[in-house]
């Protein structure tokens, strides 16, 4: 698709511990981001969506696969010859607090994007772009000498916001930029989160174990596990019709504030296998309802149900095993 | 978000004011008074030895061999040595030494030292592998022996005993820097600061080398008192500084054949000196450290 | 005796059932942290009660006051928090007026507490299994061999299979999802009357999430243990709590049984709470509402949520308002109500 902003085929990803173990974070991920497009990488800890990020972002070597980003293989290329496209991808971490060098006022932070890149032309300018993304961020300007450690949570992570935007990239990868937050800031940063998207115009990836997040920042969802892509489509189809047992058991663990519905609720058995030792078939077999014995044996592919919905099981998809 | 929202936030601001940073919510009003103590000490010294020719009206190398041996009094304050010369004028002049030898000694040994060790943190491989091997061997020999032997070897010259001390004490500087390196350097500011595009030197030196060098600069503190001490360890056994340069070593150990006959103020006021000036250091390190682990 | 008289009349009229039934009653309890302008009442006169077999939620957003107040309960406060005035009761005894050594006692067995981080909470040097086996020797004076094999019964109990190869495991081979569940068998070995759960399942996947409450259910009904469970997540007080207890800036602003609130919530925080949750069944209209507690609420002796209620009046900043009973059971601390 030559309109995709970012195209990933086939990652791979797998981190040698030592001579023994080998981490297979990631094991098969196919990726399409539209520009200005909002997408949702969801899943449980170790399903390899935070990698997948990293990988992208160029953070960690792809193992195997292509990334593309605006029509360039970006995998091909070497660490300098990526840094003047690190302008148009940005990412906005987790932790306020670590990913703020504690050393450095907001200012600086700021600046630094703008310098490395040559995007302002003396202090003036510098300082014009600076004061205008804290205004965006809803930041006061007189925060702009202060330390990271005299902000609150939320203020940090605006300012983590801001450092990415402030060289108005074309596509902003988020890693779970919520889950550090304390409940009542999350809000705020959502809905700072959708209004700058909306402003800007920029594209989403954004990851997250939040499905209520992802439910109301993204337009498009995959569901991970184990490092592969399980589910993806349109928000409304994942979460009001999952098909696949494993998003709809991630969906019915998450409590609904109102007494009155009663939800007949999913609970897996036993926990996810070891990512040092992927299982040969579908890596949910163990724990799956459904669970037949081709499923042990064949990985499943990605079958289209139509309308943008792909699911990774034969039994999920209506096929027969 | 309304004005009067932004005007009622209670935002913690920190003015900063120099020494208050460093005493600030010292768990005891004793922690309090030692730093100054100690500042007050180190200043004192400092004055000393910037203003000596001024403080004191005696040459300290004129040797005066009528006067030898006088006790103190209000015309020589500290008395005179076995040549005559005038032990406050010699004090006074040997502070200028030492400090400037310990200060030496430190600014060489942490600046070489930490730059080594965190770029051995932060390229790692071979480098790292070949920098830890040699500082593993020069810290198999306590520091005081080693810099014996390498004065023994250069020769007898203030800028030998600077090099001899400094080369002992890097080792350690190294391996502090770079410990902290290890940690820094997969913090998220350090991926964050990647992903802006910012160049892996530039990282290493605006990001990553500031927030490593913590420890060091409190171990420095501490390596003042050492310095002080090792100089003037070797200049008892006769390395380094030799008579007739005024040095607190130098004027202990020729004190020291005093030490059981009635001339008490040739060994003990150069002794003294040197107390007194690594009691300052320490009190100083000793607060800094404390601050550094409150703020932790 | 007039007044606890008074008092027990006064329960009837509003909807409590006997005395018999109540299992803790925390009374008028203030607990105060060092600040620059001196103490600051981080809980202020907070009441609530829990009775046998029932499962009440305390929420509450993070600064509210309710580990503080678990804690409290456990007679666990260290300083520099100081339990300044109140009482617990807890089966007619007051806990604060204990010894340290009677409380040791009813710690584990009488009152359970499981922490946020199982982590840790277990010891790292110790087996797992002789970890749960401690209770059974500490409280009901088993041997050795039988307290084992109690502690392998427990952990089938709570759902780890292989019990017998994580007996001998150390915490640290444990995933968070297996500590939180070995920290469980622990704190029910001795089949406690009464469990505190303060965010039990914080940092822990959503799956495991599930399966955490799952146990926490079970249990419950299998040992007919009454539960206060600690969170600020609305949904989990929806699906496990019959009663619920509002807390704000260390104030209890509102309390009652769930369906009660949630239908009908009273207080103007309770009901940007349940306005502003983030759901999965449908995209909310996400108006922010507030920032978090302000450190100022903390000094105050007015309504503490008067610096960001929307419905707030002038007598909300100069006076606390009354307790208020709407409805039977169901009792809001605002200004906007009165009794009639």
């Amino acid at each position: 698709m030559d309109s995709s902003i970012l195209r990933i085929d086939g990652l791979h990803k797998q981190f040698r511990l030592d001579r023994a173990t080998t981490v297979h974070a990631v094991n098969g991920v196919d990726l399409d981001l539209a520009p200005r497009e909002a997408v949702g990488l969801v899943g449980e800890s170790g399903c390899g969506k935070s990698t997948t990020a990293r990988c992208i972002v160029r953070l960690e070597q792809v193992t195997q696969g292509k990334i593309f980003f605006l029509d360039q293989e970006i995998t091909a290329m070497s660490q300098r010859e990526f840094r003047p496209l690190r302008r148009s991808i940005q990412m906005v971490f987790q932790d306020p607090i670590m990913s703020l060098n504690p050393r450095l006022s907001v200012r600086q932070t700021l600046r630094e994007p703008l310098l490395v890149h040559h995007l302002a032309s003396g202090h003036e300018e510098m300082n014009a772009r600076i004061e205008e993304i804290m205004s965006l961020v809803n930041l006061e300007p007189s925060l702009l000498n202060r330390n990271p450690r005299q902000l609150s949570g939320g203020q940090r992570q605006r300012v983590g916001i801001a450092r990415a935007l402030v060289t108005r990239p074309k596509m902003v990868v988020l890693d779970e930029p919520t889950s550090s937050l304390d409940m009542s800031i999350r809000i705020h940063v959502i809905d700072l989160l959708i209004r700058l998207q909306q402003q800007l115009g920029m594209a989403y990836l954004f990851i997250s174990h939040d499905l209520s997040t992802v439910r109301n920042l993204c337009q498009r969802v995959l569901v991970m596990y184990l490092g592969r892509v399980v589910e993806m489509g349109p928000v409304e189809a994942i979460f009001d019709r999952p098909l696949h047992y494993y998003t709809q058991a991630l969906l019915s663990a998450i409590p609904i504030p109102d007494p009155k519905t009663r939800r007949q609720r999913i609970i897996l058995k036993g926990e996810p296998p070891s990512l040092t030792r992927l299982p040969p078939g579908c890596g949910f077999a163990d724990r799956c309802e459904f669970a037949a014995g081709s499923c042990k044996q064949e990985q499943p592919a990605l079958y289209d149900v139509g309308n943008g919905h792909q699911v990774a099981c034969r039994h999920a998809a209506g096929l027969r095993s | 978000m309304t004005t009067r929202e932004l005007s009622r936030k209670p935002d913690a601001v920190v003015r900063a004011r120099p020494l208050r940073w460093v005493t600030r919510g010292a768990r005891s009003l004793r922690g309090r008074k030692l730093f100054f103590l100690s500042l007050f000490l180190v200043l004192g010294l400092l004055f000393l030895a910037v203003f000596a020719p001024l403080v004191v009206p005696y040459n300290p190398l004129k040797t005066n061999p009528e006067e030898q041996f006088l006790a103190p009094s209000r015309v020589h304050w500290m008395g005179t040595d076995q040549f005559g010369r005038d032990m406050f004028a010699r004090l006074v002049h040997a502070t200028r030494l030492d400090l400037m030898i310990s200060f030496s000694v430190v600014g060489l040994a942490l600046v070489v030292g930490s730059l080594l060790g965190a770029l051995s943190g932060y390229v790692g491989g071979m480098f790292d592998d070949v920098l830890m091997r040699v500082v593993d061997i020069l810290q198999s020999f306590p520091a005081f022996i080693l810099a014996m032997g390498m004065a023994a070897v250069l020769g007898n010259s203030i800028g030998n005993v600077i090099l001899a001390i400094g080369v002992a004490y890097t080792p350690y500087f190294v391996r502090l820097t770079r410990g902290e390196m290890l940690k820094v350097r997969h913090l998220e500011y350090a991926d964050a600061a990647r992903c802006v595009g910012v160049s892996p030197w530039r990282t290493l030196y605006y990001h990553l080398l500031p927030n490593s060098i913590t420890p060091s600069l409190v171990q420095a503190a501490l390596a003042l008192g050492w310095a002080m001490l090792d100089t003037a360890g070797l200049a008892f056994l006769g390395l380094g500084i030799r008579p007739p340069v005024p040095e607190w070593g130098v004027m202990v150990s020729e004190g020291a054949k005093n030490i059981l006959s009635v001339e008490w103020w040739t060994w003990l006021f150069p002794g003294l000196a040197i107390f007194v000036a690594v009691f300052g250091f320490n009190g100083i390190a000793d607060t800094l450290r404390a601050r550094v682990m409150r703020e932790e | 005796m007039a007044a606890r008289a008074v008092d027990q009349l006064a329960r009837r009229v509003s909807g409590h059932t006997s005395d018999a039934d109540e299992l803790l009653r925390v009374e008028h309890l203030s607990i105060s942290f060092p600040a620059r302008e001196g103490r600051v009442a981080v809980v202020d006169d907070v009441s609530f009660d829990v009775r046998r077999e029932e499962t009440v939620g305390l929420v509450g957003e993070s600064g509210s006051g309710k580990t503080v107040t678990a804690l409290a309960i456990m007679r666990l406060s260290r300083s520099p928090a100081l339990v300044e005035k109140g009482q617990i009761w807890f089966e007619g005894e007051d806990l604060q007026a204990k010894t340290e050594r009677l409380m040791c006692q009813v710690r584990g067995r009488s009152i359970s507490m499981i922490p946020q981080t199982p982590r840790s909470s277990l010891n790292p040097l110790m087996r797992v299994g002789d970890q749960i086996a401690r209770p059974f020797q500490l409280h009901q004076g088993m041997g050795r061999r039988e307290a084992r094999q109690k502690a392998r019964e427990m952990l089938r109990q709570v759902g780890i299979s292989e019990a017998q190869r994580h007996m001998r495991s150390y915490p640290h081979q444990l995933s968070g999802g297996m500590s939180q569940r070995v920290l469980i068998a622990m704190m029910v070995a001795c089949e406690p009357k009464l469990l505190i759960a303060d965010e039990p399942t914080t940092g822990l996947d959503v799956t495991i999430q599930a399966q955490i409450f799952a146990l926490i259910k079970q249990v419950q009904q299998d040992r007919r243990m009454a539960v206060l469970l600690i969170t600020h997540d609305l949904g989990v007080i929806a699906e496990l709590c019959q009663r619920m207890v509002v807390m704000y800036a260390g104030h209890v602003m509102e309390t009652g049984t769930v369906g009660c609130v949630f239908e009908k919530p009273g207080h103007p925080y309770t009901r940007m709470l349940l306005h502003s949750m983030l759901r999965i069944d449908r995209t909310a209209d996400v108006t922010p509402v507030g920032r978090g507690i302000e450190d100022i609420a903390y000094t105050m002796t007015s309504c503490r949520f008067a610096p960001r209620c929307p419905s707030v009046m002038d007598i909300c900043w100069a006076q606390k308002p009354a307790i208020v009973a709407t409805e039977p059971g169901h009792q809001v601390m605002c200004h906007l109500y009165r009794q009639e």
